[in-house]
């Protein structure tokens, strides 16, 4: 590999860690997600 | 937050035109040495991070209020994040320059071992979901990872290694590196408060999902 491709797996990273945490994050604090609705009293 | 992510988009830009168009390439390195911006400045994070996680958990064995515990999860979680980032980097970039991608140097052995260390609060965390005796073993072995943290900083100047040391190199930097590194911390810094702050506010609903569950 030469030094531009560890740049580039690098970067990668850079971009795709937050991305991915960031994005379920995202999903978790929707409104509609099961992770923050689940375990809430069925009403009668 | 819409504010808050938008500038962050902005401020990850500039720093990413910083790097490629305005800082010059070292000259023995090369290219790669951009690597370099945004290790250093992840790893700034990572010592907020896990900072945050250490003060939060001893305030919430001190004052015992569920709310520091959620800034405390959500120092550790997104301390861990910025771990990895700094951990899957760092070895990119020692390949081409020391040939190995792991060597264990007193600051990258230390580095692994808070990433063990706050991966092993993660999973306790997980463990011991709800129960409140759990958050006082999580804020315990937080505080004990804690004692990590210096060593990671003064593992360059206790023991001698390869890695270099940034802090207090300044002076042999270009100021266009400097600058460019300066623009990079304050930028990752946005994307670290903003990560942060949405961690925070999810473990403030989770903790009244678990309230909701016991009532």
């Amino acid at each position: 590999m030469n030094h531009l491709n560890y740049l580039i797996s690098a970067y990668v990273v850079f971009l795709a860690l937050p991305m991915i945490y960031g994005i379920r994050l995202i999903c978790l604090l929707n409104k509609n997600s099961p992770a923050i609705n689940v375990g809430q009293a069925k009403k009668p | 937050m819409k504010k808050l992510l938008l500038i962050t988009i902005l401020a990850l830009l500039t720093s990413l035109y910083l790097i490629f168009f305005y800082a010059p390439e070292e000259a023995t390195q090369g290219i790669v040495q951009k690597i370099f911006y945004f290790h250093v400045s992840s790893a700034f994070c990572m010592y907020f991070g896990f900072g945050l996680a250490g003060l939060f958990s001893f305030l919430y064995l001190w004052k015992k209020k569920e709310i520091y515990d959620c800034y405390a999860h959500a120092g550790a979680s997104v301390g861990l994040l910025f771990c990895t980032m700094v951990l899957m980097s760092g070895p990119l970039w020692a390949k081409p320059i020391w040939g190995t991608y792991w060597t264990w140097d007193p600051r990258l052995t230390t580095t692994l071992l808070i990433w063990l260390l706050f991966v092993s609060v993660a999973l306790l965390r997980r463990f011991y979901e709800g129960d409140p005796k759990g958050k006082k073993a999580v804020a315990i072995l937080t505080l004990f990872s804690m004692a990590d943290l210096p060593l990671i900083f003064l593992a360059v100047k206790l023991w001698r290694g390869v890695h270099p040391t940034v802090l207090g190199e300044k002076e042999s930097m270009p100021q266009e590196m400097h600058i460019t590194l300066m623009a990079t911390s304050l930028s990752v810094t946005l994307l670290f408060i903003l990560l942060y702050t949405a961690r925070a506010k999810l473990a403030l609903l989770e903790e009244k999902l678990i309230d909701r569950r016991i009532s």
